[in-house]
């Protein structure tokens, strides 16, 4: 596959799905949403400076990218933090980390690679990427790896040899188009949750960037989002997307729908420029306060 | 069918219009694009209270009569989070974060908030041109930073030159500053080559007061004033009650230069008194009050101010008609030329190899040659430090010297160690006057220290407003004159050719005759006995370890006669003797009887018919000897026979070195009317006894 995946299916793209999308989504909206109550669980401070995103295993570590201390910090499930330090390497200013199939993953965004982390601090595989590429987030899709392209305004799939496969997208307010794609998520059928931050939306594609899907649109409303940031699925499918501006957290359906604002104490969150998020087995959303340089846990209520 | 599915569209779309309608505008009312909203949250149009999510923020800035969201930093943080740029550095830095007071700098033309404090806007809006567009000023600056026009916003009074660090200079390529330093066009220094606005330190390499670190990235060879004497955080270190600057850490620089707001040029830290001109820096501290007390500058030293330059010197950096100032000899920050000499912190004494002298005064004088290259000559000869005779003496007094410092003092007395008197004698006789040297000068010398009358003005030493004769009116101690020998002149012995004379005194004795000129009348006699290397004077007369001190006469070995002046004229008047052909038979007046000279018998001047005693001539009374009757430098009492004749002419009456007529002579007190047959035959021994 080259770039544009190809230019007609753009043309077909654009001529019948564009209104159909815009139409469903102005039809389909909840405007309302519900209020899903947050309780706060936690805070985790650890010495952070900027952290920017967080992954957890199935254990229920969660590992928070602190690049600006070139380093990774785990929030032991068992309690107790941790800290992993590159060896012989660095990962300064790095935005975006994932945990994939037992490895920690790290979107080094100013030094085009992404690097395979130890828990040792070793680095046992360096993927340099092509086309300048500045890496903000990665995650699997299945064998693949996605990676979203701030330089180039392009999501890229590497294959299960690390490869590229393809990359797709260009800067530009058209679907398939982005202006700085950012946090990504999987959803099922291999659907591909893109946080488009300038463009102020959130859209999931099919993995060649097809068949978008808008899932949040711009605005600064419930249901809206204004700098989609952190973007992640919780067991029951919903989209959590963290707005980094705004500090709201908003589920959505993989079809678009608005489903519910996060609130506390009757009153929607507002956290300090929200990141990286990840739900745990608990129905934990762990968030990125990157503004205030912490990590918060909120407890979602069924 | 077709019709159906192009009506289902429309139909669709115009329902889904007024999503897709609704624009942004700005307060004004005018429609905006959408990426304005991008940043101007407040934008969007229609925002349900009920439903917006916009923060509640204390805004400090206010746009068109609006608390503004955009400048915050929680806004610009958004993008700059590492997702669309990365300034998470900048966020974490404490150097012109927002809400930052501005106490200290006059902020012109630049925004602040309504508290008075900085914050992003004030240096950066999204409006200017974007930085990749010619004259863009990336990152989004309101002003310049490439000419430090942004930052001398607020700064100015930190721009003035040389009271401050200078802004557009080019710094050389071997500079160590680090990869990432902002530098302006063409490499130029500007604020943030030093001071990153946003960075972890307000001034890169700095450590609390120790600027170590950024000043040897460009100024690497001024730290070599480390350990030395001018780094006064090793010098000043252990002792108590020091005046002048603090000191800061390390920081050998700071005792001397500060970065911004100095007193005086160079960035200067302390009070200069103007009326020392460059000067300054170094006496400011080298008085009687300052720092370096230990070392005072001296006023009687080498010449400085107002003596200018006369010949290119490279090597010192100067050029014709620079002014002469310490730092034309000394470099402040380097303790030795060659980096060679191990440094402590033990203060210790400067030779002239050290002393922070920009080269050294070594064996071939190279500080001083740059200027005094006419002294060179002084290198090969005997007055050279590399003689064995200084050597002898170095090694004997633990002491080392260069070929100049040898004699000179800069510092003190351009002839050093002169503490009154004739200087020259002194510091000849240094040398002159010891076992070092086989040309000691211990005894019957030419006079010294009298007025003498000098055709060619030679020198001596001013006293009293006379110049009086010293060493230096023969000599010059630099130029050895003209060299015989194919070799080097080391430890030759000199004759009336070189000799360190002021003025060749062969062939013709020029040095003796430019003040005893009336002696010339002896060129061309039969008493010139000039040689390929003596004078006419050198025969008789020698200046330096005579054997009389009056007429200071050669040795004359052993030769015959009673008084001195009898064994001078005997050394050549004998049958061995150079004048074997006029040898005297009968001499020596009797020396029972004293004589009266003619002035103490009123009949005229002493000198008509001097008269002698075992200490010289006397003029009053004394014995009658061969200088009574004879002028050895006149032939003839009469002009017209002075003339030069034939060589060996013989003598009458009216020659024969006879100092005046027979009439004018003393001896008619005693002998009376004999007295003509006792002068005619004074030196026939039988005829002289008859009456």
């Amino acid at each position: 596959m080259n770039r544009a995946l190809t230019k007609s299916t753009n043309m077909r793209m654009n001529k019948y799905l564009i209104p159909l999308l815009i139409s469903g989504i102005s039809l389909g909206q909840d405007p309302i949403g519900l209020e899903i109550n947050f309780s706060l669980v936690q805070e985790y401070e650890a010495g952070f400076t900027f952290p920017t995103d967080l992954c957890g295993n199935e254990q229920g570590d969660v590992f928070v990218l602190d690049a600006m201390n070139d380093r990774v910090v785990v929030l032991k499930a068992s309690g107790g933090t941790s800290e992993i330090k590159p060896q012989r390497d660095s990962f300064y200013k790095a935005v975006g980390i994932a945990y994939i199939n037992g490895d920690l993953w790290i979107a080094d965004t100013p030094r085009s690679r992404l690097l395979k982390l130890q828990l040792d601090g070793r680095i046992s595989e360096v993927i340099k990427l092509d086309h300048g590429i500045e890496p903000v987030d990665v995650i699997a899709a299945g064998a693949y790896k996605v990676v979203s392209d701030r330089m180039n305004h392009s999501i890229t799939v590497l294959d299960e040899n690390a490869k590229e496969k393809y990359h797709w997208g260009s800067r530009g307010e058209g679907f398939g188009q982005f202006i700085n794609p950012g946090f990504m998520a999987m959803a099922p059928e291999n659907r591909l949750i893109i946080g488009d931050i300038l463009n102020r939306r959130v859209v999931s594609y099919s993995q060649s960037g097809r068949y978008p899907q808008v899932i949040a649109k711009p605005g600064v409303e419930r249901g809206q989002i204004f700098r989609p940031k952190g973007i992640d699925l919780d067991a029951q499918g919903r989209i959590w997307i963290a707005d980094g501006y705004t500090g709201a957290i908003q589920a959505f359906s993989v079809s678009g729908k608005f489903i519910g604002i996060a609130t506390n104490k009757g009153k929607s969150i507002a956290l300090k420029g929200p990141m990286g998020i990840w739900v745990d087995k608990q129905n934990r959303l762990w968030v990125v306060e990157a503004f205030a340089s912490k990590v918060s846990v909120w407890q979602i209520s069924k | 069918m077709k019709i159906f599915f192009k009506l289902m569209l429309v139909l669709i779309f115009l329902i889904g219009l007024p999503s897709v309608m609704l624009g942004q505008h700005n307060p004004d009312g005018r429609k905006v694009s959408l990426e304005c909203v991008t940043c101007h949250v407040s934008w969007h149009d229609a925002v349900n209270s009920k439903m917006s999510l916009l923060p509640e923020v204390d805004a400090p800035i206010q746009l068109q009569g609006i608390p503004a969201r955009i400048p915050m930093a929680a806004m610009c943080f958004t993008c700059h989070d590492g997702t669309v740029k990365d300034s998470r550095q900048i966020f974490a830095s404490n150097n012109h974060k927002p809400g930052m007071q501005v106490q200290h700098a006059d902020v012109q033309g630049m925004p602040l908030d309504k508290n008075g404090n900085i914050y992003c806007g004030t240096c950066h809006t999204p409006h200017s041109l974007k930085p990749d567009r010619i004259g863009g000023l990336a990152p989004f600056l309101r002003k310049e930073k490439n000419n430090s026009a942004l930052c001398l916003s607020c700064h100015s009074n930190q721009s003035k030159d040389h009271l401050n660090h200078p802004l557009k200079v080019k710094v050389g390529a071997g500079n160590k500053m680090a990869k990432n330093t902002f530098w302006g066009k063409d490499g130029t220094i500007e604020c943030m080559t030093c001071h990153p606005i946003h960075g972890t330190q307000a001034v890169t390499g700095v450590q609390g007061n120790d600027r170590s670190e950024l000043c040897s990235s460009c100024h690497e060879a001024y730290f070599k004033i480390k350990l030395t004497d001018h780094d006064l955080t090793s010098s000043l270190k252990n002792k108590s009650g020091t005046i002048g600057p603090e000191l800061g850490g390390n920081d050998p620089c700071v005792a001397c230069h500060v970065s911004h707001g100095a007193k005086a040029k160079h960035m200067w830290a302390m009070e200069i008194d103007p009326k020392l001109g460059e000067n300054g820096y170094c006496i400011g501290c080298h008085s009687n009050d300052g720092l370096g007390r230990a070392k005072v500058y001296s006023h009687v030293g080498h010449p400085v101010s107002g003596n200018l330059a006369k010949r290119n010197v490279p090597a010192l950096g100067i050029k014709i008609g620079d002014e002469l100032l310490c730092k034309t000899c000394h470099d402040p920050h380097q303790w030795e030329f060659s980096q060679k000499h191990g440094l402590s912190t033990a203060n210790e004494e400067g030779t002239e190899y050290t002393s922070f002298l920009r080269l050294p005064d070594d064996a071939q004088g190279q500080l001083c040659v740059t200027c005094h290259q006419n002294q060179a000559t002084m290198f090969s000869s005997d007055h050279s430090v590399s003689r064995e005779g200084f050597q002898q003496f170095f090694r004997e007094s633990n002491t080392l010297h260069g070929q100049c410092t040898v004699c000179h003092d800069s510092h003190t007395d351009a002839l050093g160690s002169s503490t009154g008197g004739d200087p020259y004698a002194v510091l000849c006789l240094r040398c002159h006057d010891g076992e070092y040297f086989p040309t000691s000068v211990v005894h019957n010398n030419h006079p010294m220290g009298v007025p003498f009358i000098s055709t060619s003005k030679l020198g001596g030493y001013k006293k009293d407003g006379q110049t009086l004769l010293s060493c230096n009116t023969c000599h010059d101690p630099h130029k050895w004159g003209k060299t015989v020998e194919s070799s080097k002149t080391a430890d030759l012995k000199g004759d009336d050719r070189n000799s360190f004379l002021n003025i060749s005194n062969w062939p013709e004795p020029k040095l003796c005759l430019d003040c005893h000129s009336k002696k010339a009348t002896v060129l061309m006699t039969d008493h010139d006995l000039s040689d390929p290397s003596r004078s006419a004077c050198s025969l008789c007369h020698t200046p330096h370890n005579a054997e009389t001190q009056y007429g200071i006469l050669a040795r004359w070995g052993g030769s015959p006669g009673e008084s001195f002046n009898e064994k001078h004229c005997f050394s050549c008047h004998n049958k061995d003797g150079l004048a074997a052909n006029k040898l005297v038979e009968g001499y020596s007046h009797p020396r029972e009887f004293g004589i009266l000279s003619p002035a103490a018998r009123g009949q005229g001047s002493w000198l008509d018919f001097p008269i002698f005693t075992e200490g010289g001539p006397s003029q009053t009374v004394g014995h009658i000897d061969c200088f009574t009757c004879h002028d050895p430098h006149t032939w003839s009492y009469k002009a017209e026979l002075q003339k030069p004749g034939r060589v060996n002419e013989e003598g009458n009456d009216l020659t024969s070195f006879l100092r005046n007529p027979s009439q004018r002579t003393l001896c008619t007190d005693c002998h009376g009317e004999n007295t003509l047959w006792k002068y005619n035959y004074y030196h026939d021994p039988v005829k002289r006894k008859r009456y």
